[in-house]
Parts: C-alpha cells; sequence; structure tokens
C-alpha cells in the first residue's frame, strides 16, 4: 500500500482522483488560519522576536469581488443571488483590509471580522485543532523549503 | 459568541481616516475588487507609495488611472506577481527588498477553484492561496523587519482571510482519507 505517501495533510489536497474541490477554497482559508497561528507562535521562540511585524488576519465577508469568477453553472447563480441579498460592495469589504493594515499590536496573530477582533471557533479551537496546527505548519514548512531552502531563516 | 452571518453582513463598517501618511503599502491582486478598493483607501489616506502587485501589468495601469483620477494622487506603482508561479514570487520578493521602507503588506489575491487544476504540480487553490502566499510572506519578512528599525513603525501583514474556515467539511474530507489507511 502507498498510503504511507498520502500521510500527508498537502498530499491528500492534491490527489487528483474524487478531489473535494467543493470545499477547496474553505479548506485554503483554514489551512491559512493553522499556518499564520504557527508562525506567530515561532517567530516568538526565535531569533526575531523582538523586531515587531504585527501579522494578522481579516475576514471581508461576503463581497461583490471577483472571487467566485471560477463558479459555473448552478454554483455560479447561487453566488450571484447570494451577493445580491446579503453581499457588501467591494469598497466596503476593503475596509476590514484597512482595519487589519491599522491594527494595533493586539491584532497579532488574530483575526479580525467586521474591523474588530474577533474570537476564532470551530475546529481552529479545539485539542484537535491545535494538533492539525502543528501539522500543518511542519508540512508547510516543509514545502517551502523544498521550494527554497533556508526560508525558514526568515522565521 | 461571534454574529451570525447576517449580523455580519449588515454590520456597518467604519470609513477608514486613519492617516498612512509616508507608508508604503503592497498589496496583492489589487487590479479589481477588495484588493483594488484597499489601493484607492491607501492612496486617498496619504501613503507615499502603493504597489498594485498584480498578474497582468495592463490591468493594473487601468487600476492606477482610475486610482488617480479618483483621489488625486500619484502615487501608486504596478508591479508583476503571479502568486501561482514560485519564481515570480521571489522575483517579487527581491524587488522589494530595494524599497526604502515597507509598512504593510496586504495578501490579498486568491482564487476559488471548483475544478481540479494544477499549477507548480499542487491543486491550484492550495498553490495560490496558501504555499504562493507563504512563500511570499516568509520572503518579505526581513525587508518589513528592516522597515521597522529604520521608520519605528511597525509594519503590519494582512491575511485576507475568511469566515468560511469555519467550515467543517475539511475535517470530514481531508480526514476520512487518514481513517480510511
Amino acid at each position: 500500500m502507498a498510503v504511507r505517501f498520502e500521510d500527508s495533510i498537502f498530499m491528500a489536497l492534491n490527489k487528483s482522483d474524487k478531489p473535494d474541490m467543493a470545499d477547496r477554497y474553505q479548506t485554503s482559508k483554514l489551512l491559512g488560519v493553522f499556518f499564520i497561528r504557527a508562525l506567530v507562535e515561532q517567530i516568538q521562540l526565535g531569533k526575531n522576536a523582538n523586531q515587531r511585524v504585527i501579522m494578522n488576519m481579516v475576514n471581508p465577508g461576503l463581497c461583490d469581488s471577483g472571487l467566485t469568477r471560477d463558479a459555473t453553472g448552478l454554483q455560479s447563480a447561487f453566488f450571484w443571488l447570494l451577493k445580491k441579498i446579503l453581499g457588501r460592495s467591494a469598497e466596503v469589504g476593503s475596509r476590514t483590509l484597512i482595519a487589519g493594515a491599522a491594527a494595533r499590536e493586539e491584532s497579532h496573530g488574530c483575526y479580525m471580522s467586521e474591523c474588530q477582533l474577533r474570537d476564532l471557533s470551530g475546529l481552529i479551537m479545539t485539542d484537535e485543532g491545535h494538533e492539525t496546527q502543528k501539522r500543518v505548519y511542519i508540512e508547510l514548512i516543509g514545502i517551502l523549503e523544498a521550494i527554497q531552502p533556508g526560508i525558514s531563516q526568515n522565521i | 459568541m461571534a454574529p451570525n452571518l447576517f449580523v455580519r453582513q449588515f454590520t456597518k463598517l467604519p470609513y477608514p481616516e486613519i492617516s498612512f501618511k509616508e507608508q508604503t503599502v503592497i498589496i496583492t491582486g489589487s487590479n479589481t475588487g477588495l484588493g483594488f478598493e484597499a489601493a484607492r483607501h491607501f492612496a486617498r489616506l496619504g501613503a507615499s507609495k502603493v504597489i498594485l502587485a498584480v498578474r497582468s501589468i495592463s490591468r493594473g495601469e487601468e487600476a492606477v488611472k482610475s486610482i488617480n483620477t479618483s483621489t488625486g494622487t500619484n502615487v501608486c506603482e504596478v508591479w508583476h506577481v503571479n502568486m501561482g508561479d514560485f519564481k515570480s514570487i521571489t522575483d517579487f520578493c527581491k524587488r522589494a527588498e530595494g524599497l526604502n521602507r515597507l509598512d504593510v503588506v496586504c495578501q490579498n489575491a486568491g482564487i476559488a477553484k471548483g475544478e481540479f487544476t494544477q499549477m507548480e504540480g499542487m491543486e491550484s487553490t492550495i498553490a495560490v492561496n496558501v504555499v504562493g502566499t507563504f512563500l511570499m510572506a516568509l520572503n518579505l519578512l526581513p525587508t518589513l523587519r528592516r522597515s521597522g528599525i529604520k521608520t519605528g513603525h511597525v509594519p503590519r501583514l494582512v491575511n485576507t482571510s475568511s469566515e468560511v474556515y469555519e467550515s467543517v467539511s475539511f475535517q470530514m474530507a481531508v480526514f476520512d482519507s487518514y481513517l480510511s489507511f
């Protein structure tokens, strides 16, 4: 059995047979939250801990942006309707980015929604989530090191 | 407890008034949508350099024209980067090392593919939103730190996240594949 090659989140996500694309975007964003949280912890432990860079995450909400440009058919119609009813304009959504760019130290490693700090919830806050966060970090650093050896020196 | 989607979507977001005077800002994915509107805000709010990091130089230039006209500024630049091409990302970051200062990086570029395609040998959404994004983040960190030391202004690296991270199907999809070994 070649399953040992699949004993990896990123490998599993690169399987072209029966790929679960319906929630791929969501998965990519969850991986981002995991990685940033872990990265912030690692920076704090490392040689650059005193050279502050505030890293935060912002949720723009549902916006009339080009993100769903690749959707087709029913899915495309669904997004169109949802955005018509609930969507923010791109300008209003972009205010969340400006809020992140202006946010203070307390936003470091944190998630913001509606231009305010918000607690994360769901899998991330569970023990299983914490374990997964470690795995995501180790795997992704491994991938980045393969792309650019030595890159983790920047942490 | 976080407010639900409806409450969130109808929460009024404050119009940005804070100054970015003298600051240099990079925004990826900024020829359209959120990134574009963020670039317009940064220009209006006094940034001295706003770099639109985009795949298409010509569409970036169109965006700059629009921003210059609406804000009466002339602070935008278009730099090429393709977040699905790792060499392009590292080239971009090398170029950024030459900046006098770097105060804000908005990592906003992202894609949502409904079908399995690959870039750099990886599924495209993961390649762009995760691997490419953090390849860029780690390569810009030294430049951001240098800027912070030089100017005394703590730089910000802002990641465009999404509430959809809460989706539990990641648990199901990826973990099922582990459990089925």
